[in-house]
């Protein structure tokens, strides 16, 4: 077999030393020492070996991609289209304390969001040292529950949704022992999504 | 194939495209389905971690049209995914491929990236063969035990004599996809 065609180590050369680790000819091995272009055409081909047998085995099972490829219809693409943010409308940390109570004193927390014709109302409270327990509830500037008995709200940090939770006929829901840290929340209805961006939780 | 771009794909999906989604999940399932492995999970929670990050994802797309790069978003969430499962479970992993403190951590590793980076742009490059160039090339890497070149010479039709032209042109065809695609050498 020719082992360089040209100025570089021909294809099949580098590909029986990355893949079969057939030894290289003393002259081969020096111009691959040399030779950057060579190096790269190795260091791929040494990758895809790498990748290997196993490569087979990560087609995820068919029912699992069908699970996947139905969300597009079952959660309904449409929905994707509508996304609010909502805004603070009431915080009761930034609000007077009642005349003689320090604030510091009131350990429960209250805002209040909103979004459209929608209202969030939520309530964080400390369960122990280190974590909260975030309650809150969706309902119409009205005050009425919404219509909507598949709505769910996820807990997200940095667009991962740690935690996620279905909403009761009266748009109620409860996260237990949540970390402090920096959160958004998303509130997946059926005709559209609503987000809060940030919610720092630290006292 | 489809040759949109991920941003051009998320966008048609926010347009209402079912197609769009499923050209996405496509293109990146193995490179999801293959992180809880690599950190030694088994398969049935390999199954559960490849849809919680595609359910994260789809519920982020509105967000995701402005990221800059999908995959390496994908591989975040999924080594998150990952260590809070293994933080749950508190169980050691049976074989971990990667070598690193990957597991231990819930952010990946630069070189973590860079692997998986490569690997999928592999993928990609495969993609963009020929089927029959495709066939040598899987034979060539991702058969186990390696078949003789007579036996992928019998598959392809060739005589024996000339699949060693053949696995050439394919070869080099993979390289200068992967070059156009920037596979960093």
């Amino acid at each position: 077999m020719t082992s360089k065609t040209g100025n570089h180590i021909a294809t099949g050369t580098l590909f029986e030393s990355a893949r079969l680790k057939a030894e290289l000819d003393p002259s081969v091995k020096e111009h691959l020492e040399e030779c950057d272009h060579c190096q790269g055409r190795r260091r791929w081909m040494e990758a895809a070996t790498r990748l290997g047998p196993k490569e087979r085995t990560y087609d995820p099972p068919d029912a699992v991609m069908d699970k996947v490829l139905r969300l597009s219809r079952n959660r309904g693409l449409d929905r994707l289209r509508k996304f609010i943010v909502a805004s603070l409308s009431f915080d009761s940390f930034n609000a007077l304390a009642p005349a003689g109570v320090r604030r510091a004193e009131t350990t429960e927390r209250h805002m209040t969001f909103e979004a459209d014709d929608i209202e969030i109302s939520l309530s964080f409270r400390p369960s122990d040292q280190r974590n909260f327990v975030l309650t809150g509830q969706v309902m119409s500037k009205g005050g009425e529950p919404l219509p909507d008995v598949s709505g769910r709200v996820a807990l997200v940090i940095e667009g991962e949704h740690v935690a996620t939770t279905a909403l009761s006929p009266w748009g109620e829901f409860m996260f237990q022992d949540v970390p402090r840290g920096s959160y958004a929340l998303q509130f997946a209805l059926s005709d559209r999504l609503m987000r809060i961006r940030s919610l720092l939780i630290t006292h | 194939m489809d040759e949109r771009s991920d941003q051009e794909l998320i966008q048609a999906c926010l347009d209402g495209d079912a197609n769009a989604w499923e050209s996405l999940v496509h293109r990146y399932r193995r490179l999801v389905y293959s992180i809880p492995f690599k950190w030694g999970l088994q398969r049935d929670d390999a199954m559960d971690i490849f849809q919680s990050v595609w359910l994260d994802c789809f519920e982020e797309l509105h967000l995701l049209k402005d990221i800059e790069r999908l995959q390496a978003w994908l591989v975040r969430i999924a080594v998150r995914k990952c260590y809070r499962f293994r933080q749950r479970s508190q169980s050691e992993p049976t074989t971990v491929e990667l070598i690193e403190t990957d597991h231990v951590a819930d952010n990946p590793s630069d070189d973590l990236i860079r692997h998986l980076d490569e690997e999928q742009l592999i993928r990609l490059g495969i993609q963009h063969l020929s089927p029959r160039c495709k066939q040598v090339i899987e034979a060539l890497f991702f058969e186990d035990p390696f078949p003789s070149y007579a036996i992928i010479a019998g598959r392809l039709g060739l005589s024996p004599n000339s699949i060693g032209f053949t696995r050439d042109r394919c070869l080099d065809r993979l390289g200068k996809l992967l070059e156009d695609l920037g596979y960093e050498h």
